[in-house]
């Protein structure tokens, strides 16, 4: 079971977590949820949540995060092994590169390059900002699956964006900060297009687009994902996905504290 | 009052010189009691209202309306040096001074092999000029511990908890006004025990310009501290900054709106010192108008003499009244002697009030943020001499009036009869 | 036994003699001393008070703590054998109610809110015997129950920033020995302590909650409150000898030791303005009396002349001042007793000056001081008044005493 888990954000870091090799989706044959114009929800929920998954990757992504004074876009490189260790390293801009952050399990460690230092990140400051974006470092390390959090059923066609609107609503006892996620998969289900989260009082608190659908590393995905928080005006982030190799061999200390301070 | 009265009144004093001078001892006590403990009084008082005044909201607050419910670095006066040129300009204002309040993650900076543990701080970025100044959060730091460009002031308990020390480096991890992530080492150009909690232990406190840097600021500021020529007149000062165009939307209070919570402390306290103040008056001043009355009556045969020798009787009510008030007199000018001298004794080394009942010497009353020091160092105004001349002149000139007039309108044969 | 008899009928004849200097000594002595008794039944009724606050707030007459907590203040530090320490102060002598509890830093969190916080995990039900905070407050909803797992209760200030209600599920995320736990809490109370800042401070959950939540096991501070907060000391030494481990028994002084020497100075200080007080009067007395003996000392060198010793002299003056001690002892009682009766009935209401409950240091004071008022007025109130009489009364018994019969004789 622990090999599904899945974080509902962490789509924005992708494959974090770990996948047995036949769940991947690969590229060759594109599947279709729908038949008889009914979405599998079965399939196309198991699809979407392995679609960024792997036992291990290195990937390259740009994070443009806008405010309402100004926008300010980084370049970074992530590492992924299992659903429990990955790193981020930014590489440009020159004022930021080397930023690096570290996860082992629930812990978090960033180290900042101007000071030199490693600072572990405190549960008070877990549902700070991460990088100045709309994420949260809780939402790097919170794992959920809506598999195993979420009650969930397909509401029927949506118009807007055109596609299938499925409601999760989560379990009785699930440990997470939504009540309900409503995700907007593509026509024949294979794309996810838009995700709204609503707080535990059901009012809406943020939502998702997927948009630039690509093959990168072998897979068909979108490469574009823009989170928009509610109540704030001016403020998103879109994190565009350059490159991903999946199910790569990664050096066995990538996950230390010493790596993590060395890697430029 | 013919100056022979005058000095009839001198004479009698002389005449039994230990009970003149436990009378004036008795006024002496009193007035002494009365200056010190006043003093103290006032010394508390305007310790803690200028603590509020000065340091902590200044006379006048102004900062963005949501500022104190959420305070977010976001939340900031927009246009710093023309709303501060705008305030200054007018009439009642004597300096502005800018605040910027960041939330951040401090750590050591010095080397070390292990990750840092990360402990909350908070930035202050400060015109530290102003803020060395009397009143301000960084009183009294020398000039050659002010922070400068790269350099940073950490509050003792902050400085404790990372051990740092002077000289060494600070890291401090925050996010701008927009939201980004800043990181940046500092060197601890001093470590400082403020009167304001939240300085001392939390406070990374560096010049407002190296704030306005890190935090991407450079014409923002989270707080305005207005001072006037006088705290008492900040109503006043208000009225006329609500009427600056720029700062319409903003939240300007002042000081007794601040906190309203400290004033009203100071109001109870000052209620109850009253009260006690009094206690001590009355008492006192029934051992004076004791000594006062005694020393009358037990001259009655003597001014049955008088009268019988033709002095009127309201030249003995006068003698009486004189004598009294030479005596009240020598009473306060010795008890103001000395309570003068004491005072300046106590606000040079400071009365430990901690220290009096046995307590830690160095303990200090925190509330909302400020702690209040238990050392007072009292302050003499010269009306509580003033008010101890009248209250204690007046008390013996009564107590003395009594037995004067009974004894001025006995017969002399009467009055000279010893009982 | 005879001498005695004379002595105390001649004083009091002297004195009937004198009715207007005996009264107006009396009144003064009594004025004086009636003055310090209602400072010091204002001084103890307020620090009983104070006392009384500062323990129910939380912090209790005694603590056990872990040995590195006064130092640290480190809240992951826990008790050596929790349980069977409790069950053994509730059987000690002198102890009224304790709880055990346990802190921990934390996150709440609600949708797009969050807000740091102290959470402090307890036994619910002794919780309110010991922690006014809990019992005085007014709550929406309920409080919580002795099993009570994924319930919490929060401060009215902390539910309004993080924009939740009763029955909202709050996300907590809070330390574990090595890494970090987060669960659901369903609100089931909302407490309004009357004091807006301890309302931001307030999250409480039962210890076995927490336990479960961050995977610590144990209590970190146990709370006691004590019949009567003057066996402090007493009680204290006997928890010493049973404390097992890394167990340490701590006053509330120690956990706030600025409060503690703030209410002590008040106390010197009061105990300081009281003394000079009686010394004011005390040479006002000092003056009759040698008044009195001065102009006595035809009839003193009389009785010296009859024979009578000048030690007999001096224990009729001594006999006189407390015979006025007494006097003045009475005033003291009826001024000083009603005025302290009424600051003991009545009380002075603290509300009409600060509207918010909260004291220095998130204690919740009472809102009405009353004076304290019982049999101790009465051994006050002569202890004073005799004692400022007759030490005033030396110099000129002693000064009597010394008087030449011839020399008195002829100068009159």
């Amino acid at each position: 079971m622990k090999a599904l888990k899945i974080t509902v954000c962490l789509f924005v870091f992708l494959s974090f977590l770990p996948i047995r090799a036949e769940d991947a989706a690969p590229v060759q044959d594109i599947p279709n949820f729908v038949k008889d114009g009914v979405l599998d929800l079965e399939g196309a929920i198991r699809y979407f949540e392995n679609l960024y998954r792997s036992g291990s990757s290195i990937g390259e992504m740009e994070m443009t995060v806008t405010r309402p004074r100004r926008t300010q876009t980084m370049r970074m490189k992530a590492w992924t092994e299992g659903e429990d260790k990955s790193l981020i390293i930014v590489q440009a801009p020159p004022r930021d590169a080397g930023t690096a952050t570290l996860k082992v399990d629930n812990n978090l460690w960033n180290y900042m390059p101007r000071i030199k230092r490693t600072v572990r990140i405190p549960p008070s400051m877990m549902l700070a900002s991460w990088m100045g974006s709309d994420f949260t470092n809780d939402d790097l390390v919170r794992e959920s699956s809506i598999i195993d959090d979420y009650e969930y059923k397909v509401v029927g066609p949506s118009e807007s964006p055109k596609g299938w609107l499925i409601r999760c609503v989560a379990k009785p006892g699930v440990v997470g900060l939504w009540n309900r996620l409503d995700l907007i998969v593509s026509e024949d289900g294979t794309i996810p297009l838009q995700a709204m989260y609503y707080d535990r009082k059901d009012r809406l608190a943020r939502t998702l687009y997927w948009s630039d659908v690509k093959v990168i590393g072998g897979r068909r995905l979108p490469a574009v994902m823009k989170l928009v928080p509610e109540g704030e005006e001016g403020n998103e982030t879109v994190m565009h996905y350059l490159d991903i190799s999946f199910d790569v061999t990664l050096p066995s200390d990538i996950f230390s504290l010493s790596r993590l301070e060395q890697a430029q | 009052m013919s100056l022979v009265t005058l000095r009839m009144g001198w004479r009698n004093l002389g005449r039994n010189m230990k009970r003149t001078l436990l009378a004036i001892g008795a006024i002496a006590l009193g007035q002494l009691t009365l200056i010190v403990v006043n003093s103290l009084m006032e010394g508390f008082f305007q310790d803690i209202l200028e603590t509020v005044t000065g340091p902590m909201v200044g006379h006048i607050q102004i900062q963005h309306a949501d500022w104190h419910d959420e305070r977010a670095v976001d939340l900031y006066i927009d246009r710093l040096a023309e709303t501060r040129r705008t305030i200054e300009a007018l009439p009642g204002t004597v300096r502005v001074s800018p605040r910027i309040v960041g939330f951040a993650l401090t750590a050591s900076g010095e080397k070390s092999d292990s990750p840092a543990e990360a402990e909350p701080g908070v930035i202050a970025g400060l015109d530290i000029e102003a803020e060395t100044g009397r009143g301000g959060l960084l009183e009294g730091l020398d000039r050659s511990q002010w922070p400068e460009s790269g350099e940073v002031v950490v509050g003792t308990v902050l400085a404790t908890r990372l051990s740092v020390r002077e000289g060494q480096l600070i890291a401090v991890i925050s996010q701008d006004a927009d939201g980004f992530p800043v990181s940046e080492l500092y060197t601890i150009k001093a470590i400082v025990d403020s009167k304001v909690e939240l300085i001392k232990t939390l406070g990374v406190v560096m010049p407002i310009e190296e704030a306005g840097t890190l935090l991407v600021m450079p014409d923002q500021a989270h707080e305005l501290a207005v001072y006037g020529y006088d705290f008492q007149e900040a109503d006043t000062l208000k009225a006329s900054i609500m009427g600056i165009p720029a700062l319409k939307d903003a939240s300007i209070k002042t000081w007794r709106e601040a906190v309203p919570e400290i004033v009203m402390v100071i109001n109870v306290k000052k209620w109850f010192d009253l009260i006690f103040l009094s206690i001590v008056f009355i008492a006192a001043a029934a051992g004076i108008a004791n000594t006062a009355m005694m020393s009358t009556f037990e001259r009655k045969h003597e001014f049955g003499m008088l009268l019988a020798m033709g002095s009127r009787p309201r030249r003995i009510i006068n003698m009486v009244v004189i004598e009294s008030v030479i005596l009240g007199l020598i009473g306060i000018v010795v008890g103001s002697i000395i309570g003068i001298v004491i005072v300046m004794i106590l606000s040079r080394t400071g009365f430990n009030y901690a220290a009096l009942g046995g307590g830690d010497a160095d303990a200090a009353i925190s509330y909302k943020e400020i702690s209040f020091s238990l050392v007072i160092y009292p302050r003499l105004k010269l009306k509580q001499v003033f008010y101890g001349l009248i209250a204690v002149t007046l008390t013996s000139v009564l107590a003395s009036l009594w037995p004067a007039l009974i004894a001025a309108r006995l017969e002399p044969v009467e009055a000279m009869h010893r009982t | 036994m005879k001498f005695g008899t004379v002595l105390f009928k001649y004083a009091s004849r002297s004195l009937t003699r004198h009715t207007r200097r005996t009264a107006i000594s009396m009144t003064g002595v009594g004025v004086g001393c009636a003055m310090a008794l209602i400072a010091l039944s204002w001084m103890n009724g307020a620090f009983e008070m104070q006392v009384r606050a500062v323990a129910e707030s939380g912090s209790g007459h005694l603590m056990i703590v872990h040995r590195d907590w006064p130092a640290m203040r480190e809240n992951t530090l826990r008790l050596t054998d929790w349980e069977e320490t409790l069950a053994a102060i509730r059987t000690t002598p002198g102890v009224r109610a304790c709880t055990a509890r346990a802190r921990a830093n934390g996150l709440l969190a609600f949708g797009n809110r969050s807000s740091g916080v102290q959470v402090m995990a307890l036994l619910p039900e002794h919780e309110s015997e010991v922690n006014r905070v809990v019992s005085r407050s007014r709550i929406e909803g309920r409080y919580l129950n002795e099993e009570d797992p994924g319930a919490v209760v929060i401060g009215k200030g902390l539910a309004k920033r993080l924009n939740v209600e009763l029955d909202d599920d709050l996300y907590v995320t809070l330390p574990g020995t090595d890494d970090i736990h987060s669960a659901m809490l369903r609100i089931v109370g909302v407490l309004d302590t009357g004091s807006q800042d301890l309302d931001l401070t307030i999250c409480h959950m039962t210890l076995a909650n927490l336990e479960s939540i961050t995977g610590i096991p144990g209590a970190g501070e146990i709370t006691m409150l004590l019949k009567d907060h003057n066996d402090i000391n007493t009680v204290k030494e006997r928890l010493e000898t049973k404390m097992p481990g890394n167990n340490l028994v701590i006053t509330w002084k120690t956990v706030l030791p600025a409060l503690a020497s703030g209410m002590q100075g008040d106390k010197a200080l009061m105990r300081l303005l009281t003394a000079i007080v009686i010394t004011v009067v005390a040479l006002g007395i000092m003056s009759a009396q040698l008044t009195a003996v001065l102009e006595r000392r035809a009839e003193f060198a009389i009785l010296s002349a009859l024979g009578m010793k000048s030690g007999q002299i001096t224990r009729i003056i001594l006999v006189e001042s407390l015979i006025i001690g007494l006097g003045g002892a009475l005033i003291a009682l009826l001024v000083g007793g009603s005025a302290a009766w009424y600051l003991a009935s009545t009380g002075i209401n603290l509300l009409y000056f600060n509207a918010d409950a909260l004291g220095p240091s998130n204690i919740l004071l009472d809102p009405r001081i009353y004076g304290s008022f019982g049999p101790w007025l009465i051994g006050y109130a002569a202890a004073i008044s005799i004692t400022a009489t007759v030490a005033a009364s030396l110099y000129p018994a002693w000064k009597a005493a010394q008087i030449d019969p011839a020399d008195a004789l002829r100068t009159q």
